[in-house]
């Protein structure tokens, strides 16, 4: 009886397939649906057989596994001939907002976004994203509070970014490739970006390796006076990532990322000062940071679904090292709680933790000019007071509700909240930010 | 080198010590909730974000470009 009920299953999944390659005139969007969405309407049918079969039962027409049988192959030529809009709803086109606000007036980032992903034909598909940020506020100059005073010096940031990007996705048999072309442009940064993602499946599709490479040809621009870079700057970034993930079981799967990144050029902050010990609070300094740097950064994810309450988690945890000498630890957690057919709350929380910079300075000691004047003692090589290179943990935490209307159309709405706070003892506590986040969204599907 | 080889052979340990999870029984694995690229501008955000306030970024791929923001 088991190898029949396999046998069944096995000749369910190959009619799925077949009726959405039919329904979809595309094997792989029809593999997607096949998994993702006959399945629902699988449920009505046997409803259906069931139903069906106890109907011819009580008429008293013979035997009733052989019209389950029948019924069986009906229901599916029966759907076949009924074109269904959720079964071709791949493609889809996204706005999305996001308020960042941080409180005590510092920086305000009014996100907007629009994304799209579109199958062209049955190897090429495009996804991509249009964004425009609003940036004002304040935020920290890196000098310590004046005396009598628990409020770091802070400067005043007005600015728009606007960004682009474009990754189209040729897939062939069980390897797909992802040129993406990414630009951005505010008033005092420009960003050209490339890369290539590959992947590649193997182990009857249990595995998949992830190979990528990016490159980011930047420029610092000056944005006099607030910036002390009085030309633009070229700072350069190199990223390769090698990746895999592993099927556990029908319910669970696990990635394995690893990242080596390099960084090069105009590194330090041109909004950033510091103030030196042999001099007063008053003389601001440009920071000065290593011109590279060198990052290893590995993430391991766990997503697991729980059919007893109808939701899934999410567990991932990063290392990060850099030749800054910071470590940082971030451990996340998502749960996808799906209420009905329509509603999924997700509620999540993340903790982040890392170790100062070897160069970080409350107040520098020494003397910046002291192979002119050799008053004092020698300055260091670099010296920041920037708060994000302090010793510091954070935790985020919120939840999204997504609500999806009708089979096109889904919208949502989240909340998080965003605290920081500085862990040496020594950085003045109103360096660290906290901060509100709510988003919205609609998503349509076509 | 060693050491290389050693975790080399531990994952294709790990991957062959799986069970299999056959085509068909996979519906679970593709609801929506379990897929990673649900919500990419969502996540791209939020990755803005924390990139923007601390040291540390990335780690789930490559790619997108830069910013000014750090």
């Amino acid at each position: 009886m088991k190898m029949r009920g396999n046998f069944n299953a096995r000749l369910a999944s190959y009619m799925r397939l077949l009726l959405g390659i039919v329904l979809t005139n595309n094997f792989w969007k029809a593999r997607r649906v096949n998994v993702i969405q006959i399945a629902d309407f699988t449920g009505a049918l046997r409803r259906l057989r069931t139903v069906w079969a106890a109907r011819r039962q009580s008429w008293g027409c013979g035997n009733g596994e052989r019209w389950l049988r029948a019924s069986r192959v009906a229901g599916w030529f029966a759907v076949a001939l009924v074109p269904s809009r959720r079964l071709l709803a791949e493609d889809s086109i996204g706005y999305r907002y996001a308020g960042y606000g941080e409180e005590r007036g510092r920086v305000q980032v009014a996100t907007q976004g629009i994304s799209y992903d579109t199958q062209l034909n049955s190897h090429l598909s495009v996804k991509g994203d249009l964004i425009y940020d609003s940036i004002s506020g304040a935020t920290p100059t890196g000098a310590p509070p004046p005396t009598g005073s628990k409020e770091v010096p802070t400067v005043e940031l007005h600015d728009i970014r606007r960004a682009v990007s474009v990754a189209p996705t040729w897939q062939d048999g069980r390897y797909s490739v992802t040129p993406q072309f990414a630009y951005s442009k505010e008033r005092d940064y420009e960003s050209y970006g490339v890369s290539l993602n590959q992947s590649f499946e193997f182990n009857q599709k249990n595995t998949t390796l992830n190979v990528g490479i990016a490159r980011d040809f930047d420029r610092v621009l000056p944005n006099l006076p607030a910036t002390w870079l009085f030309r633009p700057a070229s700072k350069d970034n190199t990223d390769v990532l090698v990746g895999v993930n592993q099927l556990l079981d029908a319910n669970t799967y696990v990635s394995l990322n690893v990242t080596l990144g390099y960084s090069s050029g105009q590194l330090a902050d041109p909004y950033k000062r510091v103030v030196f010990g042999d001099f007063g609070l008053d003389s601001l300094f440009q920071e000065k940071r290593p011109s590279h740097k060198f990052r290893q950064v590995a993430e391991v994810s766990l997503t697991h679904f729980f059919k007893q309450v109808n939701g899934s988690s999410e567990l991932s945890y990063r290392l990060h090292h850099d030749s800054y000498d910071i470590f940082s630890h971030t451990l996340a957690l998502a749960w996808h709680q799906k209420i009905g057919e329509r509603l999924i709350l997700t509620p999540m929380v993340r903790y982040y933790e890392q170790s100062a910079a070897s160069f970080y300075y409350t107040i520098v000691p020494g003397n910046p000019y002291f192979q002119q004047d050799p008053e004092g003692s020698p300055a260091p090589d670099y010296y920041s007071a920037d708060f994000r290179l302090a010793r510091l943990r954070s935790w985020t935490y919120g939840v999204t509700a997504s609500w999806r209307i009708t089979h096109e159309l889904s919208v949502e709405g989240g909340y998080q909240r965003y605290e920081m706070q500085g862990l040496d003892g020594i950085t003045a506590a109103s360096a660290f930010p906290k901060a509100n986040l709510i988003t919205g969204g609609l998503r349509y599907w076509f | 080198m060693k050491r290389l080889r050693i975790l080399g052979l531990g994952l294709i340990f790990l991957m062959v010590g799986c069970s299999q999870v056959k085509p068909w029984q996979r519906a679970t694995l593709a609801d929506y909730t379990m897929r990673a690229d649900r919500d990419p501008l969502g996540d791209k955000m939020a990755e803005h974000m924390w990139f923007s306030r601390e040291a540390a970024s990335g780690g789930k791929g490559v790619g997108g470009g830069g910013c000014g923001c750090n």
